[in-house]
């Protein structure tokens, strides 16, 4: 019975791609596992410098002693503010970097921290990537700045979800984000449908589909999106062979049932850069495909919000 | 149109080459697909289940898909020194929760401006450390969750894992490597390393995996003070060509010092032909070695899937319906 089933299964299938002309046939473009490629052998990545002590002048301690020091200058500070002539506020425009605003509007680029500290309950990417601003954004400038919006006391400060960044801002407006992102596909070839799109869905009891599948064969490239550094790259039961990387302007991906990565962690990474190959590893899985999740701040986004060049939905 | 023909009776036909060739050799097994060399792997055995909510006594919360797939998922679990007992990251409800046989025990709450936290460690001295991934926070707390140290610059950090009473080794992919810090927050160091060096540590160094690609793993370990690592032992797998080792992961040591790790090695299609757990000495010596089957899951941001229990134990952790399950494998 079952090889009767499987024989069927192999009529129906050659008779569809027989009968369709609509597939991208992207086997046949795939190709071969790019042997040029950098290798990096054990015996080379293992030879270690010196662990010295390292600066990293951005590293901030508040020890208990002095928290509550801290907590009281901080609510003299916002009382100061509150009781001042009102608060400028500054609308983002293409082409701006945090620290071009603070010399232009602040009178000392150097002061750009201000503006983080100033904007980071609004804009909490702003913490990790003061370096992402998007056009449109309203930035909270301190008192006596020049400003090109200027608003009366007690105004609310309304951000968009409470500060998250939404694939929403990135389509109304233009970032400045020097990452690259945007300039470089997941996979190549990308074939012309995509066989599970981003959100609710009913496989293997799974409710919730927290990326996209795109149909390609086994040995697909796959590539970093944008400039970045490679964070996990590893196996586990479910996702098989998977590559994370944090990219430039604060989103990762995640990309999973790899056949095979050619990044290790740390590995700084550049937009279009091959990563890994596709295939079938892992749980969960019907057949090769590449599965990619985008996420920020921790959270799954649809990958349609934050890259334009997946093929349109059926 | 004979090209059609041609092409369709050629799919018959491979199907049927197919069918024969693959029907015996795996099968689906807890969604996965094993090799038959994996046919007789042990399961783990349930320790305890804990319903999903937002009660003390529940891990996970209740916003989440229904089949809570990894959103939701505590993201960290320890035993403690009497295994049975298993500290529980409730990332969700903001806790740290100690439970024995699903009972709760213990409970810390973690405070909110902590924000969300995805792994923890304690000291033999009471403190404890917990890691902010997203905002790159260390924040070492008592055990009644009073903030003592917050450490910033470790954003995107993976892990980490107290090496000492007062030192702790972070897994720090931007800082290419693993860093070691102290509770004071001083940096005392960084490994340069990729991932297969670990943060668990020992008075020989800090150990490691080579195992992805290839179809010899190797055991090593990182003197403290050294410059090349040491290759404790090889794993050799070359009983069928073109299988290799696809990863694995070191899950810590036991009461006597023994180091426990797994090793997976798969065909190009996935098929998993080894799933295994060693049990070694510090020397090298392989104690035992079990073959098991998965509880599989995609949670890629989980610091760690299974943890070494000073009995000798492995636990590992499953997600099912509305509860949350944790289970072991006993290396007895």
């Amino acid at each position: 019975m079952k090889k009767t089933c499987v024989l069927l299964s192999g009529l129906i299938l050659a008779l569809g791609v027989a009968t369709n002309p609509n597939l991208t046939n992207v086997c046949a473009t795939v190709d071969p596992f790019d042997e040029s490629a950098e290798v990096v052998t054990s015996e080379e990545k293992f030879v270690a410098e010196d662990p010295g002590e390292i600066e990293i002048e951005t590293a901030k301690v508040i020890t208990g002693e002095n928290k509550e020091e801290e907590e009281n200058k901080e609510e003299q500070e916002e009382q100061e503010k509150e009781e001042g002539s009102g608060t400028v506020e500054y609308t983002v425009k293409p082409g701006d970097f945090l620290s071009l605003i603070a010399g232009n509007q602040m009178g000392n680029s150097s002061r750009w921290p201000e503006i983080v500290e100033l904007n980071k309950d609004k804009y909490p990417s702003l913490l990790s990537n003061p370096n992402l601003i998007y056009a449109g954004w309203v930035l909270t400038l301190p008192t006596g700045s020049k400003g090109n919006t200027v608003t009366p006391n007690n105004t609310s400060n309304n951000g968009n979800n409470g500060g998250t960044v939404t694939g929403g801002v990135i389509a109304n407006g233009q970032s400045t984000d020097s990452s690259g992102w945007g300039s470089a596909s997941p996979c190549e070839p990308m074939p012309s449908w995509i066989s599970s799109e981003y959100g609710p869905r009913d496989l293997f009891g799974h409710s919730f589909h927290h990326g996209i599948d795109i149909p390609v064969c086994s040995g697909t490239r796959v590539n970093a999106m944008a400039n970045g550094t490679v964070i996990a790259a590893a196996f586990e039961p479910g996702g098989g062979n998977y590559v994370k990387i944090r990219y430039d302007n604060g989103y990762e991906t995640f990309y999973c049932h790899l056949q095979s990565f050619n990044v290790s962690v740390g590995d700084r990474v550049e937009a279009g850069q091959q990563v890994a190959l596709s295939d079938n590893t892992g749980q969960w899985t019907t057949g090769a495909h590449l599965h990619m999740g985008v996420y920020l701040n921790g959270q799954s986004v649809d990958p349609r919000s934050v890259y334009n060049g997946f093929p349109p939905k059926r | 149109m004979l090209k059609k023909t041609v092409l369709v009776l050629f799919a018959v036909l491979m199907g049927g080459v197919l069918a024969d060739a693959h029907e015996e050799e795996f099968k689906l097994i807890n969604h996965l697909r094993y090799y038959k060399t994996m046919y007789d792997a042990h399961e783990a055995d349930e320790l305890m289940r804990i319903p999903y909510g937002l009660k003390p006594e529940n891990v996970g919360g209740e916003d989440q898909d229904s089949k809570k797939e990894c959103q939701g998922v505590p993201m960290a679990f320890r035993p403690t020194e009497n295994s049975d007992e298993v500290w529980i990251l409730d990332s969700i409800n903001r806790g740290l929760k100690l439970f024995k046989s699903g009972k709760l025990l213990k409970h810390i709450k973690i405070k909110q401006e902590m924000g969300f936290i995805s792994d923890f460690a304690f000291n033999k001295k009471g403190k404890i450390a917990l890691l902010n991934q997203n905002v790159g926070n260390v924040y070492i707390i008592n055990d009644n969750g009073n903030l003592i140290k917050n450490i910033s610059g470790f954003q995107c950090a993976n892990s980490l894992e107290f090496v000492s009473e007062n030192t702790l080794l972070i897994d720090s992919p931007l800082s290419h490597g693993k860093v070691k810090l102290s509770i004071d927050g001083d940096l005392l160091g960084v490994y340069e390393s990729d991932q297969t060096l670990s943060v668990y540590s020992s008075e020989k160094g800090v150990w490691g995996l080579d195992c992805y690609g290839g179809q010899v793993a190797k055991l090593f370990v990182r003197p403290n003070n050294g410059k090349t690592i040491k290759v404790i032992v090889e794993f050799p797998y070359k009983d069928y060509e073109d299988v290799e080792y696809k990863g694995g992961n070191i899950y810590g040591f036991d009461k006597d010092g023994n180091i426990y790790f797994g090793l997976v090695a798969c065909n190009p299609e996935g098929i998993i032909y080894r799933d295994r757990i060693y049990k070694c000495n510090q020397n090298g010596e392989v104690l035992k070695e079990i073959d098991v089957l998965s509880k599989p899951f995609m949670s890629p941001n989980l610091p760690r899937h299974r943890v070494a229990c000073p009995d000798g134990r492995v636990l590992t952790f499953h997600s099912f319906e509305d509860n949350y399950y944790l289970y072991t494998y006993s290396m007895k």
